[in-house]
């Protein structure tokens, strides 16, 4: 992509530097030592070589050939390779970034939240002509425009085939491709790909299982116009529809993937827990909704807070749920309802153990909240030293139009400090191209 | 070691073309090599910058104190078969397969061609030994190369939490 990688290198520079700053941490990142090299012994007469003693030049250009997550085990055998090879302290979570938006790349690049490291890796030819729709523990679900869908380990590339995007059950998915394309009269029409339609704009999110393998994986995808879930197994050639077995319409705002269950928050805020590891979907409903006539926190109304926040879910190692709230602009609100000052971003937690009902809250339990397209992530603060409390860190992809036709895709990445209520962004692009695949988070993993 | 005098006509026969110009290269006991100036030179800097330095070529021999005569008609072999193909494919299998087959020469030969600057050769037979790293776990590698672990506990530990997720 040429001149733009200088553009995404300055941009996570500035994020990096911006984010230390805001942690106030001068520099996490410390120089090896060099002056330790071992002394080079004159005689090599021994039958098997010892590596140990080649010149440092050589090891450490060796380790510029090999991708960083290999050079991090090179570095581990020995002290004089840990030295040779250039330190490359790439914690987790990663920021994923699509190399090529027409998604013709087998290459993407990698940039360490913690250390603002970043490297492009390639090839991954697994990549090629498709865009991610999930990520979750080192591993990400990927869709071409034939909606073909599969489990993809980038790293070690290790890949598993879901059934398509096509045998999702709806009641006619192209008609619905086709309103979306008349209502949106700047699209470009000789390229209209209603498979690509739906892939860009009816799929939510997959979220699956730990450690998936060919014999062993659930998957849930987030879909539709109106939020519908479905899931697929091993063994299984089609996505079946995931219902609750009530008659009530309810919409599908998020899902999220712990604990062998699937955690899925309606457009009420109530939580149901699926679990389908057995032959039949079994589900318990852990959160209650939100009565729309009662007035919450911040004297909002429960009609208020379903229909002017986007929602997110996720679910911490104690068992306990977070629910962020983003405030959406949403003109079709009746006037005595629009809000004068909303707050843009909310947390509410609850605990399906005690009180099954959501409340306010400033507090994560010292962790960060790593929210996208990926299942969500919690991480202890502990692991993250530029972090300075519990933090929310968002991925949001939105249209600005311009009053002379023009449209914009914006990508943020966001984050938003609960205690401060203080919100700033750390990645910023904007593109004509409207259909612009969006950075997700990856948490690296050689399984 | 024998010190005879070994010949190793690099490229294309020298003896019917006498205007080819050659110099001779000495390996550490003392064995002397016969190479194509344009052989070499496409291939070493170092020569390539004695050779503009020293003004000419004539009688020139190029002592090579670091290099044993198996090492260097090794290396002279790959030379040659670099030479001979426009790409890479070929001398990338050869190096592979004295990889394979023989390790330690492979390590020599690497040697070698750093010493003598054949940038372009010395960056494929490291990609070829990076290629063989790719997917090996910490342990593999150290079998591989033959090499001991020597960090303490408390090291250890450091690198495993520098980058928990690659080491599980």
């Amino acid at each position: 992509m040429g001149g733009d990688e200088g553009l995404l290198s300055r941009f996570i520079r500035v994020m990096y530097k911006r984010l230390m700053e805001k942690a106030n941490i001068s520099s996490t990142v410390t120089s090896r030592g060099r002056e330790e090299e071992p002394q080079v012994e004159e005689e090599i007469t021994t039958e098997r070589p010892d590596w140990t003693l080649l010149p440092f030049n050589l090891i450490t250009k060796i380790s510029e050939e090999l991708p960083i997550p290999h050079r991090i085990c090179l570095r581990a055998t020995c002290t004089t390779w840990y030295h040779a090879v250039l330190a490359m302290d790439v914690p987790s979570p990663w920021l994923l970034i699509p190399d090529d938006e027409s998604e013709l790349s087998d290459s993407c690049t990698f940039a360490s939240l913690p250390t603002g490291c970043f490297f492009t890796y390639s090839p991954i030819p697994e990549l090629r002509g498709t865009r991610c729709v999930g990520s979750h523990a080192g591993w990400l679900a990927i869709s071409n425009v034939q909606l073909d869908v599969s489990l993809l380990n980038p790293l070690t590339r290790s890949q598993i085939y879901l059934p398509s995007f096509t045998t999702l059950p709806t009641d006619d998915l192209m008609l619905e491709c086709d309103v979306w394309f008349m209502d949106n009269p700047s699209t470009d029409e000789p390229a209209y790909n209603p498979f690509k339609v739906f892939r860009d704009r009816f799929i939510g999110k997959v979220v699956f299982s730990s450690n998936p393998t060919i014999h062993n994986h659930i998957a849930v995808t987030l879909y539709g116009a109106y939020g519908e879930l479905a899931y697929t197994k091993a063994g299984k050639d089609a996505w079946l529809l995931l219902k609750e077995p009530s008659p009530k319409d309810r919409q599908y705002e998020d899902v999220t993937y712990h604990d062998d269950k699937f955690y899925c928050l309606t457009n009420e805020c109530e939580v149901e827990a699926f679990d389908l590891s057995g032959d039949c979907p079994t589900v318990a409903v852990v959160v209650e909704r939100l009565t729309f006539s009662v007035t919450y926190f911040h004297n909002m109304r429960g009609s208020n807070l379903s229909r002017t926040y986007k929602k997110y879910l996720a679910r911490s190692s104690t068992g306990e749920l977070f629910m962020f709230l983003r405030y959406i602009n949403q003109p079709v609100l009746p006037y005595d309802m629009e809000l004068l000052r909303p707050k843009r971003f909310m947390v509410l937690r609850a605990n399906p153990e005690t009180n099954p009902c959501w409340s306010a809250t400033n507090d994560l339990g010292s962790m960060s909240w790593f929210i996208g397209t990926n299942n969500s992530i919690l991480i202890s603060n502990e692991d993250l030293p530029i972090v300075h409390g519990d933090g929310i860190f968002f991925i949001e992809s939105y249209k600005v139009a311009f009053g002379n036709g023009i449209e914009l895709l914006t990508s943020n990445v966001g984050w938003f400090y609960l205690k401060e209520e203080s919100s700033d962004t750390y990645y910023a692009s904007s593109s004509p191209q409207l259909d612009l695949a969006s950075v997700i988070w990856f948490t690296p993993s050689l399984q | 070691m024998s010190t005879e005098s070994k010949e190793i006509l690099v490229g294309e026969s020298s003896q019917a073309k006498p205007e080819k110009k050659t110099i001779v290269l000495m390996a550490s006991d003392g064995d002397e090599f016969v190479v194509d100036v344009d052989d070499i030179t496409n291939q070493s800097e170092m020569i390539r910058n004695l050779i503009s330095d020293m003004g000419g070529t004539d009688g020139l021999q190029v002592p090579l104190l670091n290099v044993t005569a198996p090492v260097l008609a090794k290396l002279l072999e790959l030379f040659n078969v670099s030479n001979k193909n426009d790409d890479d494919e070929e001398v990338t299998q050869k190096v592979k397969e004295l990889m394979e087959a023989e390790l330690n020469m492979m390590i020599d030969v690497l040697g070698a061609a750093n010493y003598i600057e054949a940038t372009s050769f010395f960056d494929l037979s490291c990609k070829v030994l990076a290629d063989k790293f790719k997917g090996m776990s910490v342990e593999e590698v150290r079998e591989f190369l033959n090499i001991e672990c020597d960090f303490t506990e408390e090291e250890l530990q450091q690198i495993h939490a520098e980058n928990a997720w690659a080491f599980d």
